[in-house]
């Protein structure tokens, strides 16, 4: 798979201010370095000039202890032919600032707050930069080698400050407007701006402000909507989480490798094969293990069966949203039939750590592939049954046609990915497009939406159970004889220092998981892409306009899951 | 506090109770939680709702106000965020209340207790009633414990919240 040298220079060619040009690893991921003052100039020819529209991954790394500083981390996709580029930005400790590139891609606004508040990087000309996952009060930038995890955790003092006050939506934006060509504007409306602009209307006295969450019935989780209202229309919506923020990705620099897939399973609770699909696809990718041709089915299978319980879930909670409750009883019964299986097979109905350097834990206990087959032959018939309830009936279909629409452009600017982004048309499947495990020897049908509304997604995910169902078959059928795991892969594995990015197609999109080794037993950095968070913050552009009624069905057609998106 | 009934007349099956136990009888016979899932556990706790397990075959009914609620499940993992809100809602309930926490996060902060950001346990914002151990627990485990709390009840046992608010008051401080 590696790209010759000769393509890896030419995507960067003729761009002034790039460096360092070559490619990831063993990847085909191409990578070059960058300065601050570069960037913004060299990311936009990447992007209007040589079509690499998509924004895959905006983090950050701590530079090796020799060179103190932070490093910036971009990742850009050409859809076309698939390119892959990442681009890296120095940063020295005493000068962590960077320009925005929100003002190119507005999903990109969110994942700088994101490092902000975790590395301290300031961004010039960021609109809205305040803390995302941690508290307005919290103290440091716990990301940062230097921050010192208290041994014990949290102690009472800590909780002493944090119950005496909410901690959330009180932080005014930093102002780093130092440099007023850098500052940008993004194409939707804040809260607080609509709540005070006087449009001459008369109506601006009678707005008023609604919060949903973070805990409300039908937020799928601990997150907190502030919509500005005018009447029953939403003018306004702003997105705040980080009620789940429990450390991951810190804990996971703590850990063995080992370890890290079972903290990674609790990152998506509904799915827990992607993370760990991600997350071992990057260690195996760094330390070159291979993978038996087996496991790789395996891992297939597993993955399909859990797409198919993740998608019955998202099902279930979004009927219960738009006031249908019995598609529920019959999802969860099906989820349960899955369930079973997975305990036979990894011992877990929903923490799985099945999935382990080289290939799998163990092999299908004797029966089950029958059992399963038997099983899945049926899917059909209770998908049906979904449909009748939901797909033919028309309170269902009047509560989502129609609403919430997303075009083409607002996908790729926020970077949405996943059913979201097929139920707009857009013809993107990393199973399909990038295949990774054993996908590569599947037939994969993707479906898509062509209006983009909820209606679209709720079909796309719908025909993507039948899907999974298929694919979950084909992979019983062709799986081949032989080990379950590489034999001597070792219990501690020590990549050698680097870097990987690897990325899967989870029920809610592109997934990936962003690691650096030191060489070391414990990742360097470890950084999940997540796919809802992307999905999630679409948010703001897409609820004005709508009504209060409509704000629910439009946000369960998102898929949210907190777990994923604090981390 | 439990008084057995006097059975007045055999015949026409007229029972004399004291209001108290009368009280208990019904609430343990319709505990309403008030669900509080933050992560993994929140889906464990949809199963015990679903069909296979259905809890409403004991009266449990999962309410989402606090205002209607017997007894609060903690399902998942609480942050320093969060935290602020348990207690808010903790407090919006009316007594007699319990708190079940559920899961290895609300427990003792689980996989994540050496977090930098992870409330070690929810019993250090609110009294705790039952323990559920597990990561996450089974929804077997969770429906022993709403039983557990329903024979507290029916029993007139104290709650953890009125054993807290008895100490308080023996010591002479406000709660």
């Amino acid at each position: 798979m590696t790209a010759p040298a000769t393509t890896a220079v030419n995507v960067f060619e003729g761009i002034p201010g790039v460096f360092d040009v070559g490619v990831l690893g063993s990847s085909p991921v191409r990578i070059a370095s960058t300065t601050p003052n570069a960037l913004r100039g060299v990311i936009e020819e990447l992007k209007v000039g040589r079509g690499f529209t998509h924004l895959s991954l905006l983090t950050a790394a701590e530079r090796p202890a020799e060179t103190p500083g932070v490093k910036m981390v971009y990742a850009v996709t050409r859809r076309q032919d698939g390119t892959r580029v990442m681009l890296t930005v120095d940063l020295p400790e005493d000068e962590l600032r960077v320009p925005t590139i929100c003002g190119l891609w507005s999903g990109a606004a969110p994942l700088e707050r994101e490092v902000f508040d975790l590395f301290g990087v300031v961004f010039l000309g960021h609109p809205n930069l305040r803390p995302i996952v941690l508290r307005d009060d919290f103290p440091g930038h716990p990301l940062r080698k230097a921050f010192a995890m208290k041994p014990t955790g949290v102690d009472a003092e800590d909780l002493a400050w944090a119950l005496s006050s909410h901690g959330d939506n009180g932080s005014e934006p930093t102002p780093e407007m130092s440099d007023p060509s850098l500052a940008v504007k993004l194409p939707y409306p804040f809260v607080a701006d609509v709540m005070l602009a006087d449009d001459g209307s008369g109506l601006h006295a009678q707005r008023e402000i609604l919060n949903m969450g973070p805990q409300h019935p039908s937020m799928h989780g601990v997150l907190h909507l502030w919509l500005a209202l005018e009447g029953e229309t939403v003018i306004a919506g702003e997105v705040t989480h980080g009620y789940l923020h429990r450390c991951i990705e810190k804990l996971a620099e703590t850990r063995s490798y080992r370890a890290v897939t079972a903290l990674v399973d609790r990152a998506d609770y509904v799915s827990g094969f992607f993370t760990e699909l991600a997350l071992l696809g990057g260690v195996e990718e760094l330390a070159e293990i291979e993978v038996t041709p087996k496991a790789q089915y395996l891992r297939v299978l597993m993955s399909e069966l859990c797409r198919l319980t993740s998608h019955t879930t998202w099902m279930a909670a979004c009927g219960i949203d738009v006031g249908a409750f019995t598609p529920m009883l019959f999802s969860f019964r099906d989820r349960e039939a899955i369930l079973d299986f997975f305990e036979e097979i990894t011992g877990g109905r929903m923490m799985f750590n099945y999935f382990r350097p080289g290939g799998v834990k163990s092999d299908l206990p004797p029966g089950a592939a029958d059992r399963l087959r038997t099983y899945l032959k049926t899917v059909d018939a209770s998908i049906d049954g979904y449909e009748a309830l939901l797909t033919n009936n028309e309170i269902f279909r009047n509560r989502t046609r129609g609403i919430g629409v997303m075009t083409p452009e607002v996908i790729l600017d926020f970077g949405v990915t996943g059913p979201m982004a097929r139920g707009s048309g857009v013809n993107v499947d990393l199973r399909r497009d990038e295949p990774y495990a054993a996908y590569g020897d599947f037939d994969i049908r993707v479906p898509l939406g062509h209006v983009g509304d909820t209606y679209d997604r709720y079909a796309v995910r719908i025909a993507e159970m039948r899907e999974s169902a298929r694919l979950a078959l084909q992979a019983l059928d062709g799986m081949p004889e032989g080990d379950f795991v590489t034999p001597g892969v070792p219990r501690a594995v020590k990549p050698p220092a680097g870097a990987a990015y690897h990325r899967v197609e989870s029920p809610r999109g592109e997934l990936g998981v962003y690691l650096e080794s030191d060489g070391t037993a414990q990742p360097w950095r470890m950084k999940i892409r997540s796919p809802a968070f992307s999905n999630l913050h679409v948010a703001p552009a897409v609820l004005p306009g709508g009504r209060i009624g409509d704000i629910i069905a439009i946000m369960s057609s998102v898929d949210v899951v907190m777990g994923e998106i604090d981390r | 506090m439990a008084v057995d009934p006097v059975i007045v007349d055999e015949e026409s099956k007229i029972l004399v109770a004291p209001l108290q136990f009368l009280m208990n009888w019904a609430r343990g016979h319709s505990m309403w939680p008030l669900t509080f899932g933050t992560a993994c556990c929140a889906i464990e706790m949809m199963t015990v709702g679903s069909a296979r397990y259905d809890t409403e075959r004991y009266g449990i009914f999962f309410r989402n106000s606090p205002r209607q609620a017997d007894c609060m499940i903690i399902a998942g993992t609480i942050n320093l965020k969060i935290a602020p809100r348990v207690k808010l809602l903790y407090e919006q309930m009316s007594l007699p209340k319990y708190v079940i926490a559920m899961g290895s996060c609300a427990v003792s902060g689980g996989p994540f207790a050496d977090g930098y950001n992870v409330v070690q346990g929810v019993d250090q914002i609110i009294p705790v009633d039952i323990y559920v151990p597990g990561c996450p627990p089974r929804p077997e485990a969770l429906m022993n414990a709403l039983l557990m709390v329903m024979e507290r009840n029916s029993a007139g046992e104290l709650s953890a919240a009125e054993v807290f608010a008895a100490e308080h008051r023996a010591l002479g401080v406000s709660e």
